[in-house]
């Protein structure tokens, strides 16, 4: 991953409003959403909060198979 | 089409990608158009990483379709459906991107970031209470003062704004704001921040943009 900026830096700023706004804001248009924890890439499922990892959803319905 | 697609931003039917253009990892850009209205996607089989470089890419594209006369509806980092999901979601809800298109036009999202400094900075609801008492009258008094600050922001540049968006105070930042600015009031709208800052010495007063409508676009 790219090194951020110095800390209190104009630019580091700017990428802390892009990031909380990408991130954290914008239209939801499914009730699939990609989250992150500690670097995993989970998915979240609607209100059902079914957490599950995209190498996991993988081998079941949730996601197409690779194969 | 790809079985799985990553989506961007909703906009008219007629607004589509250039020739060439790309998204997030370099893949090209597609388009799904239902009624008056387009989604621009690309097709990922991947779920990219959480990373600056994707996130920057994902409003790079945002950025780019925006034109003096059309904002997109940006969508949220991470939407990744099924074509027919996603034809089915613009249909349901054709009504609110049409809206969102119509009150966006020729706009754009300032954010303004004002953080306690000086004199201002003392008694900022932080450090050590020794009594409930202490931490409630601490956060009385904060809350005071935002909402003084709150209602000299309104009323400075509430004439220049479409819509406003306030967050909570957090921390050392006492007032988080997002504005809906039309472009012919963006001048306007930054000497008005600029004379704010001048009144309220005892506040350092971010303001960042333009940004695409994320704040708006829910």
């Amino acid at each position: 991953m790219a090194e951020l900026p110095a800390a209190g830096s104009d630019e580091r700023l700017r990428l802390v409003e892009l990031v909380n706004r990408v991130l954290d804001r914008g239209a939801v248009i499914t009730g699939e959403v990609t989250i992150s924890v500690a670097g995993v890439d989970l998915i979240y499922v609607g209100l059902n909060l079914v957490l599950t990892s995209v190498e996991t959803a993988r081998g079941k319905p949730l996601l197409p198979s690779d194969g | 089409m790809a079985e799985r697609l990553w989506s961007y931003l909703v906009t008219h039917a007629r607004h589509l990608p250039g020739a060439g253009w790309t998204g997030i990892g370099g893949v090209p850009l597609d388009s799904i158009i239902e009624g008056e209205l387009a989604m621009w996607v690309s097709p990922l089989d991947i779920i990219p990483a959480r990373e600056i470089e994707t996130i920057t890419a994902h409003n790079d594209v945002i950025v780019r379709a925006t034109t003096p006369s059309i904002t997109p509806v940006p969508v949220r980092f991470g939407q990744v459906a099924a074509e027919a999901d996603l034809r089915s979601s613009l249909r349901d809800r054709a009504e609110h991107f049409s809206a969102r298109l119509a009150e966006f036009s020729g706009a754009a999202e300032f954010g303004l970031r004002v953080t306690a400094v000086g004199a201002g900075a003392q008694n900022l609801h932080s450090g050590e209470f020794h009594t409930g008492r202490e931490f409630l009258e601490s956060l009385a008094a904060r809350e005071q003062r935002a909402g003084v600050l709150a209602a000299a922001i309104r009323a400075e540049l509430g004439p220049l704004v479409r819509r406003e968006r306030e967050d909570p105070p957090e921390g050392e930042v006492v007032a988080r704001v997002a504005h809906l600015v039309g472009a012919t009031d963006r001048a306007a709208y930054r000497a008005a921040v600029g004379r704010l800052a001048e009144m309220h010495e005892d506040y350092r007063f971010h303001s960042s943009g333009p940004w695409p409508p994320y704040s708006f676009a829910a």
